[in-house]
């Protein structure tokens, strides 16, 4: 057995037992890189040299008795997390080069535990796309079939896990970013409650939506990764200091005697039939586990797309707006006065898909327009939130499809962007409500690509989100296959 | 015809909190360049501002100063433009929910009659770096400084009650003093702790309708506020009497010509909700809090010196318009000091010396003690005023006490007749023209007689014995 095969878990038994090494760990992480990476391309910048060092220091922890559950660990980040010593690009031209002077709260959290680091993983340009294919660095392709997308932003941490490039990983997810491509890859993605997870040193897209979460090779694995990640900072004034229960307490649980809600909305047309008959066959499992199914409203679905793209890129406008060649990163060299300078230096840093979010989001938010878009998008938000409150009161969780087809063809929607955001379309809502959604696997198309299915809680009910997916795991027995690349 | 001018203020004041408005930088924009900075305040990728507390305290301290109503519910705006001295592309602001609203101040107007001056809000915003343009040299350079950058400003927006360059400065003069007490910041216009810019437009007198504004900008002293607004009174009446009309724009004011000049237009972008700060709830025990730290302001302070000092009008407020000056009065001012002795010693004597030697009120090394134990002295009778004003000038250089010094230096009033006896008949014998003069009916010989009797004490003698001691002798 590869020990790059293995989960959190089961390492750290062998790790506590003496059985192996996290060098040894390493050792076999980068043998899989080396194996594979020239075909998927899960990394943007590895770090082989950090993770050695890593990976001995952990060694010498667990020896000396103070070892816990990340230490000796590789996990991959994805390159929107702020890395003191190692370049974070975002997935673009305009931060190629910057090497930041500080950690973000995670990666602290991550190092104080002893983990590793294998490298930054490939991500759509500042985590503007659902496909990983507007990075500046390359496109990732999908482990379970080279000729399909990922999935995105975070589609390189999702493909590493997916083919044992890590352990598990860490993404962030603004509408989907997390969810959407743990699906397409066939692992375990969590989005957390709004403000559960420091944002501090993660590089903005849109901050009322932003959220970093794990990816996993099980529901076990998510909660461990919560456990330390999970928490108040003050450095980042929007999280919350509510309490941070141990996430594996809920893992066997069970759900007996639970309300699990199925929005009607949800289960529109143009829903891949295999896709419809994976997540039809998980409320089957939810209900043989003691839940009883009923059926919910989200009467405002309908619009959460359109107002998504409304709030997203108006905060991205803004939150891009730094990158302008003055003081860090890509700067044009072309420009003779300073608005030219401005100019070029963004024209050439950023990609299309960035490009066309700043746009949005400028009109969005220019005078004259501002009522009718961002102030009405705002107002529409409220209700969203208010559909999932109101569906709370009824039931303990929510189930629904993850994505409305499993990967598609690489270059397949990459003209038609209105297309790619429908992708999107059961994920963002989470997003504006600022609720835990989580995906797990649920099955394969006859053609092999991995099915997830979604799972939703109220705000800081990460607990009772992973009681239900873990219920669902075990429930599920679903067959684990790996790809074959 | 007959113009009126309309006016309202934009007063932008730099907090003295310690730290900066949204990261623990120190909020010291004079220290080396770039020296108090980190991500935050450089706005790196991924840093996200933390909103300190010490920030919002003063500026609800400074708004309560101005008789404003702090809203419960405020948050910050993101006002978008592109500038290098603007780090992230906008500036945070408040623009639909500012701290404050509904505020007033009271000024006398030309004539003297007492004139309230509303204030429409009072918002909070971070200052932008500082640019240095290097122009010298083959290759000019530009330089970013952002020492300045994200440190705390509020911005007070009056209504537009001011009618002329008068009020204006008064209204300025009022809420300096109003916000220097509450201890917010210092409001220096010279040093750029307060800037002002000015809305002005004309009408015909009697009319209350608005016209179209100038936005005068750059006067860098109260002075220049009142001139600015004097020169754009008249340009702009001069304007319309030749038949031309008034375009919205800015202004610069040129001090070395005394004139206001057109400034390019500048883009102004979009102004929308942050969502990296989260909004600012008020709570009534916190507003509550922050009012018991309001300290008795000038206006009720002058209202008391005058009921418990007896100080005329204008004295008492002059000793009360600034906060520290006040408490140093008070503190000198007590049983052994009578208040007009210290209201002039401070006056004229005190304040001449601190220019002298650079010092402030509250930082002087003759504190309000070492003051008071003088002046106490001087009532007593243990030492003239003359030997006081000198053992006011060895306070400065000495840590001695007023005691000490009289001692040491022998300044110790003379005022035993016995002692003064002989040289007032010595002063007499030598004198014996002026007793001559005196005996004539000349009063003046009087005074030169005393004069010489204290110049041969080397000015020790009590002068008031002196006097009698030699009125007595002449008239045996």
């Amino acid at each position: 057995m590869e020990l790059s095969t293995l989960t959190i878990h089961e390492l750290q038994r062998m790790l506590r037992e003496g059985e192996t090494t996290s060098v040894a760990i390493t050792e076999s992480v980068f043998k899989r890189i080396e194996a594979v990476e020239d075909k998927v391309h899960s990394y943007i910048t590895l770090t082989e040299d950090l993770a050695f060092q890593q990976a001995e220091q952990a060694d010498r922890n667990m020896q000396s008795g103070r070892g816990g559950p990340l230490t000796g660990i590789p996990i991959a980040l994805k390159d929107i997390v702020c890395t003191e010593g190692t370049r974070t690009t975002c997935g673009s031209h305009i931060l190629e080069n910057f090497i930041p002077p500080y950690d973000s709260t995670v990666v602290r959290k991550f190092r104080e535990a002893g983990a590793v680091f294998p490298g930054k993983t490939n991500m759509d340009e500042f985590a503007m796309g659902s496909s990983t294919e507007t990075s500046y660095f390359g496109i990732t392709r999908n482990p379970w079939d080279l000729s399909k997308i990922p999935g995105g932003s975070s589609g390189g941490s999702a493909s590493a896990v997916a083919a044992d490039e890590c352990i598990a990983a860490i993404g962030s997810d603004t509408g989907g970013s997390i969810r959407q491509p743990a699906a397409l890859c066939g692992v375990v993605g969590m989005k957390p409650t709004y403000g559960r997870v420091s944002r501090y040193g993660l590089i903005a897209f849109a901050s009322s939506l932003d959220q970093i979460g794990p990816f996993s090779k099980d529901v076990e694995d998510c909660a461990i990764m919560m456990n330390a990640i999970a928490g108040y900072d003050p450095k980042d004034s929007t999280s919350v200091p509510a309490e941070v229960p141990d996430y594996t307490r809920f893992l066997s649980k069970g759900i007996e005697d639970w309300t699990v809600g199925v929005p009607k909305e949800y289960f529109i047309e143009g829903i891949d039939p295999e896709v419809l008959d994976a997540v039809k066959r998980a409320m089957q499992v939810v209900e043989d586990a003691g839940a009883k199914i009923i059926e919910i409203s989200l009467p405002h679905s309908e619009y959460c797309v359109a107002v998504y793209y409304v709030i997203a890129p108006s905060e991205a406008s803004s939150n891009l707006a730094r990158y302008d060649g003055v003081r860090y990163g890509f700067r044009s060299r072309e420009g003779r006065d300073l608005m030219e300078m401005y100019k070029m230096s963004r024209s050439a840093g950023f990609g299309d898909e960035v490009k066309r979010r700043i746009m949005i989001g400028t009109h969005s938010l220019s005078s004259g327009y501002y009522d009718a878009y961002y102030k009405k998008a705002s107002q529409v938000r409220a209700l969203l939130r208010r559909d999932f409150d109101e569906a709370f009161r009824q039931c303990d969780a929510i189930i629904a499809p993850v994505t409305p087809t499993p990967a598609f063809g690489i270059g397949e929607k990459m003209d038609d962007p209105l297309q790619m955001y429908l992708c999107d379309i059961f994920t963002i809502s989470c997003n504006l409500a600022g609720i835990p959604g989580i995906s797990v696997p649920c099955g394969y198309t006859k053609s092999g690509l991995p099915v997830g299915v979604q799972f939703l809680t109220g705000h800081f009910e990460e607990g009772k989100l992973l009681q239900i997916a873990a219920a669902y795991e075990r429930h599920a027995e679903i067959e684990r296959r790996r790809p074959e690349i | 015809m007959d113009y009126e001018a309309v006016i309202g203020l934009e007063i932008h004041i730099q907090l003295n909190s310690d730290t900066k408005m949204f990261c623990n930088c120190p909020n010291r924009p004079g220290d080396e360049p770039n020296k108090n900075t980190c991500p935050v305040c450089l706005w790196f990728p991924g840093a996200i501002p933390q909103f300190s507390g010490e920030v919002l305290e003063k500026a609800a301290l400074a708004a309560l100063a101005l008789n404003c109503e702090i809203q419960d519910h405020t948050a910050f705006d993101q006002k978008v433009y592109y500038y290098p001295d603007l780090p992230k592309g906008y500036q945070l602001s408040q623009f639909h929910k500012p701290l404050a609203k509904n505020g007033w101040i009271e000024i006398n107007d030309d004539e003297g009659r007492p004139k309230r001056i509303g204030i429409r809000q009072v918002h909070m915003e971070e200052d932008v770096a500082r640019l240095v343009h290097e122009t010298e040299g083959k290759t000019p350079i530009s330089l970013v400084d952002f020492n300045r950058a994200g440190t705390p400003l509020i911005e007070i927006v009056s209504e537009p009650d001011i009618r002329n360059s008068h009020e204006a400065m008064e209204y300025i003069k009022v809420l300096r003093s109003q916000i220097r007490y509450v201890g917010s910041a210092e409001c220096s216009m010279e040093q750029g702790t307060m800037r002002v810019d000015a809305n002005i437009s004309i009408r015909p007198r009697g009319s209350d309708h608005f016209n179209t504004k100038v936005e005068v900008k750059n006067m860098n002293s109260i002075h220049n506020v009142g001139a600015a607004i004097t020169y754009e009174i008249s340009r702009q009446a001069e304007r319309l009497n030749a038949g031309e009309s008034i375009v919205l724009h800015t202004r610069l004011w040129d001090p070395d010509r005394n004139v206001t000049v057109a400034m390019r237009g500048k883009f102004e972008g979009p102004c929308v909700p942050d969502p990296s700060v989260p909004p600012i709830i008020v709570s009534h025990e916190w507003l509550s809090d922050i009012r018991s730290r309001l300290p008795e302001m000038p206006s009720g302070k002058s209202e008391r010196f005058i009921r418990q000092y007896g100080l005329t009008r204008d004295e008492a407020v002059l000793m009360s318009s600034e906060r520290d000056l006040s408490e140093y009065f008070e503190a000198v001012a007590g049983d052994a000091v009578t208040p007009r002795t210290a209201y002039q010693w401070i006056m004229t004597q005190l304040n001449p010396l601190l220019k002298d030697y650079r010092q402030t009120i509250s930082e002087t090394v003759v504190t309000p003690k070492r003051l008071a134990s003088l002046l106490a002295m001087l009532e007593s009778d243990v030492l003239n005023a003359k030997s006081a004003r000198e053992v006011l000038s060895k306070l400065f250089e000495s840590d001695q006490t007023p005691e000490a010094i009289v001692e040491q230096y022998g300044f110790r009033q003379v005022s035993d007749s016995d002692e003064l006896e002989g040289l007032v008949e010595q002063v007499l014998s030598d004198n014996p023209q002026a007793i001559d003069d005196f005996k004539a009916g000349n009063e003046k010989a009087l005074g030169f007689l005393i004069g010489q009797g204290m110049r041969a004490s080397q000015g020790k003698a009590n002068p008031k014995l002196m006097k009698d001691m030699i009125t007595r002798k002449l008239q045996e």
